[in-house]
């Protein structure tokens, strides 16, 4: 799981050391010019519009000019996000702006343990790596095409001058190969927004050319987080056997990721007693919304994509739908260790490369057909006629032989059986005291009696259970 | 008186002996077979047999009785045709019809005795006659008859040598059908198999409450069909199996036995040397030696009637009368006048078919060349049209269903698509044995044009060689 494109929570942090060191050198040398510009603007909130000459000013935010504060430091101005799976871009500062570079390009993705595919991202990752920065900073971002086609990227929710709002055709040229553009402005906002290519849109996304933007509060409302983490939910449509995402599918979709992995690949979120747990969920699915349930816990829902929703509209919920072009912030206190579970209730969403041309075999009784099959086609079984959870477990065992590079309904193993659920899930690790912050703990061990267990004669008998 | 005229007829007729005596031919019943023995022995490298036996089928030799307990190959099942087929018996009859009409042709025709009496009204003696006389230029015709005779028994020789070719090809034909027959039904058998088991499949998915009633139903007409095909197939089995039987001349018990060693047809073989495939067809020609047989007799036959036609007989003969007491011998010659009928019209004839004969003989030479040319290229066809289906397309379709079997594994594809994916990779066998059986039968062809016999343009007779017309339509001569 951990390969070219993973990194373990411990590099990620080492890298986000790295670049607050950067950062805060920087702060350091501009330190007084930084100052300088606070005191004459003043330390206002950005995301609130400020020019009152509109007059339905409070719904008709002005987006320029706005004052840009000196860049903001990870761990003191803001909790660095962690996206599992990936990383946040590096980035530097000169002059006051926190400069990033992408560069869009073809990358060898995997997808979990047996499927990789050519797809499209950026910075060798698919997804790209997350972009974090903190609201009033200023940005300028350098966009590389190294793919074989045109290209443009669009800062998905971002409020910005419309020359780089990034859309091909519309408000830029595009961006051709070999080419690098840059786009700079400054943030006034803050919340989970995206990034992705706004230029042959149906295949650049669907190959994977999109990325989390993370906007951090300069002065959040609300205490914050001791676990930050970011998802971005996509689909994909990947022919068992095949190595590439077929653009071109509009609705049979067989692979649901996060952040790009699908399950047994997702890494897990983990979590230690007591924190306070934001989870961000961006959808740029090409056409599935995505009911996120979240397991052992009510949470609330904090932002949408327009921005933070006041405490007291705020509302309980399990599940939260992240429709397309959406994204949703929940949050919670870890308050009951265990391994629970993070999916969307979209059972198809929860299968890999599940073959929706199969035909319906639940209940069929084969008798002697399969010895007759045999005779003609040695390998065959007759399967399904009790459903599809041992199937993913005889591929996986070898037991059954299918194409390479496929993990048509493959799940992963559990602590107690196979778990036949792939794609659109992932884990959230509660426990007590983590050894390795944001390193996967294993699985959790349960106190004695709070498993659910073959029920014995003696509770049949007592409780009156005739079965 | 009478006594002095028995000398004379005696030399006319003793002569006449004595010249017929040194030409004529014996009746030989088995004449010309070792002749026709050879030239198949050359050609094909197995033994025929001729044996006048009884009407009914003679019992199968014990030979023959081993080869059929071991299981047929193409060789054997040829030998057996050549030893056993009562059709060729039947055919080496012609070999005594003609050698008889050699030695008719080479007897002269016989003295003619004559015999008068006279019985005066009025009383007296009983007047007699008596006379002797023979066709005398039979002396000179027959040696020309007999030449013309021969040329016949000699392309007749040559012809039944070429028939017996043809039988030799009906036999490797109608092996090759038996084999690809055989092989088919196995093939049909296995379609049937799998059309069953996708029916049963449908049928069990319908009592679960799957599928629709109508989905069952296609399956069960698939069924259905495969099933006619397998009927289909054992018919075309029986037939060659009988059609093998003729020809090898089986019945009874032995005709039930045998079983072929293979039912595979063997692969292709390496290509012939196209280069000189005209030329010893042409050089290997049975029917154009045939052909030239027919020249030289019409030839003869021209000969013949330009001398007959101005004196188509002298009669030369002797006679006695008596007069009263006393015997009057004298000798008799009778010599048509030829004032009319000078045997121009007979002569015309025959030189037109001469004419004919020898336009018939140019016209075989260009068909044996086209088809010489055309058998190369149909057997180099069909060689490369079956390497094409054992090389590529065979291997295809075990791709196909290969990684039809991992889709399924994989749940992408249902159980009837995978059987679908077997049944097409039969059919495409089922292709494959279609183009070998095509490239045998070019090669059968192609084998018996040069051995000496163009092959008949229809590949597969219905009926034994020898109750069809002749291909070339050759002249009958008097």
């Amino acid at each position: 799981m951990k390969k070219t494109n993973d990194t373990t929570p411990i590099d990620r942090r080492t890298f986000l050391a790295g670049a607050a060191a950067l950062g805060s050198s920087a702060v350091l040398l501009r330190s007084a010019q930084a100052a300088d510009q606070v005191h004459r603007h003043g330390l206002e909130r950005p995301h609130e519009p400020t020019t009152t000459t509109l007059k339905n000013a409070p719904l008709l935010e002005r987006i320029d000019p706005k004052p840009t504060l000196p860049p903001g430091e990870p761990g003191k101005d803001y909790t660095p996000v962690i996206t599992p799976n990936s990383i946040s871009l590096p980035w530097k500062i000169v002059n006051g702006v926190k400069v990033y570079h992408l560069i869009a390009q073809e990358v060898e993705h995997e997808f979990a343990p047996g499927l990789k595919a050519s797809c499209w991202g950026y910075n060798g990752r698919v997804h790209g790596p997350t972009i974090e920065a903190v609201e009033g900073d200023r940005v300028r971002i350098y966009v590389t095409n190294k793919l074989p086609s045109g290209t443009s990227v669009h800062w998905h929710g971002l409020l910005l001058p419309n020359g780089m709002d990034g859309v091909a055709g519309l408000t830029q040229r595009v961006i051709q190969p070999g080419e690098t553009f840059r786009y700079e402005f400054t943030l006034r906002q803050h919340g989970t927004y995206m990034y992705h290519s706004h230029h042959d849109e149906m295949t650049q996304m669907a190959l994977g050319a999109i990325g989390l933007f993370i906007v951090h509060p300069r002065r959040p409302r609300e205490e914050r987080p001791d676990r930050d983490f970011a998802f971005m939910l996509s689909e994909w449509r990947i022919d068992v056997g095949t190595s590439r995402p077929n653009p071109n599918e509009m609705t049979n979709f067989n692979i649901f990721t996060f952040n790009a992995k699908a399950f047994p690949g997702t890494e897990p979120m983990a979590a230690q007693l007591g924190d306070r747990v934001r989870i961000r969920i961006a959808n740029v699915a090409a056409m599935s919304h995505h009911p996120i349930h979240l397991h052992g816990y009510r949470f609330r829902v904090t932002e949408t994509d327009g921005g933070q929703i006041p405490q007291s509209a705020q509302q309980m919920e399990t599940s939260v739908l992240v429709a397309i072009g959406q994204s949703r912030t929940i949050e919670f206190v870890a308050e009951e260790p265990g391994d629970w579970a993070m999916h969307c209730h979209m059972t198809h969403h929860v299968m890999n490369q599940m073959g929706d041309q199969f035909p319906n075999m639940i209940g069929v009784q084969s008798g002697d057909l399969d010895a007759r099959v045999q005779s003609l086609l040695p390998g065959y079984m007759t399967m399904g006629s009790e459903g599809m959870a041992e199937h993913g477990l005889h591929i996986e065992s070898g037991h059954t032989q299918a194409p390479p590079n496929s993990i048509p309904m493959r799940g992963g193993p559990g602590p107690f059986d196979y778990i036949t659920m792939g794609g659109l899930l992932t884990l959230l690790k509660v426990r007590e005291h983590l050894a390795h912050e944001n390193l996967d703990p294993g699985w959790y061990r349960h106190p004695k009696g709070t498993v659910a267990s073959r029920a014995s004669r003696e509770d049949l008998r007592r409780d009156g259970i005739h079965v | 008186m009478l006594l002095s005229l028995f000398p004379f007829l005696f030399f006319i007729v003793l002569a006449a002996a004595g010249l017929n005596g040194c030409t004529a031919i014996a009746v030989d019943p088995h004449a010309g077979f070792p002749q026709v023995s050879q030239l198949v022995n050359e050609r094909v490298g197995q033994e025929i047999a001729w044996v006048p036996g009884p009407e009914e089928a003679a019992p199968v030799p014990t030979t023959i009785s081993a080869r059929l307990k071991k299981g047929l190959n193409e060789t054997d099942s040829v030998q057996i045709a050549l030893l056993q087929n009562r059709n060729l018996q039947a055919l080496y009859t012609r070999l005594s019809i003609a050698q008889a009409d050699l030695v008719q042709a080479s007897l002269l025709h016989n003295p003619v005795v004559d015999l008068s009496s006279g019985f005066p009204v009025a009383g007296g003696v009983v007047d007699l006659g008596f006379g002797m006389a023979m066709d005398f230029i039979d002396l000179l015709y027959t040696p020309l008859r007999k030449r013309v005779a021969t040329a016949q028994f000699e392309e007749t020789k040559l012809r039944i040598a070429a028939e017996v070719l043809e039988v030799v090809w009906q036999t490797q034909t109608a092996f090759y059908r038996h084999q690809a027959n055989e092989q088919m039904l196995e093939l049909r058998h296995q379609v049937a198999a799998t059309t069953a088991a996708s029916s049963e499949l449908v049928r069990v998915m319908r009592e679960a409450g799957n599928v629709r009633e109508l989905d069952l139903a296609s399956e069960l007409a698939l069924a259905g069909e495969a099933k006619l095909d397998v009927r289909l197939a054992e018919i075309a089995v029986r037939e060659s199996r009988e059609r093998l039987n003729i020809l090898m001349g089986l019945w009874g018990e032995d005709a039930q036995r045998w079983t072929v060693a293979s039912v595979h047809l063997p692969e292709p073989r390496e290509p012939l040397d196209a280069e000189r495939f005209e030329s010893r067809a042409i050089e290997r020609s049975l029917d154009l030696a045939a052909a030239e047989q027919l020249i030289v007799a019409a030839a003869e036959n021209v000969g013949l009637d330009r001398i007959s036609g101005l004196f188509p007989e002298v009669i030369v003969g002797g006679k006695g009368e008596r007069d009263g007491s006393e015997w009057e011998p004298g000798p008799t010659f009778t010599l048509p006048i030829p004032l009319f009928d000078h045997g121009q019209a007979r002569v015309a004839r025959a030189q037109a078919e001469l004419r004919q004969a020898r336009e018939l003989r140019s016209a075989l030479v260009v068909h044996i060349h086209a088809v010489a040319r055309s058998t190369r290229d149909r057997l180099s066809g069909h060689r490369d049209r079956a390497f094409h289906y054992r090389d590529t397309l065979l291997p295809v379709r075990e791709r196909i269903l290969h990684e039809t079997q991992l889709q399924y594994n994989a749940m992408q594809v249902g159980p009837l698509e995978l059987l679908r994916a077997k049944e097409q990779q039969i059919e495409a066998g089922v292709r494959y044995i279609e183009a070998l059986q095509d490239y045998w039968f070019a090669h059968a062809d192609l084998a018996l044009l040069l051995a000496g016999h163009l092959p008949p343009t229809e590949p597969t007779p219905t009926g034994p060689a020898l109750e069809q017309a002749p291909r070339f339509p050759f002249p009958t001569l008097r």
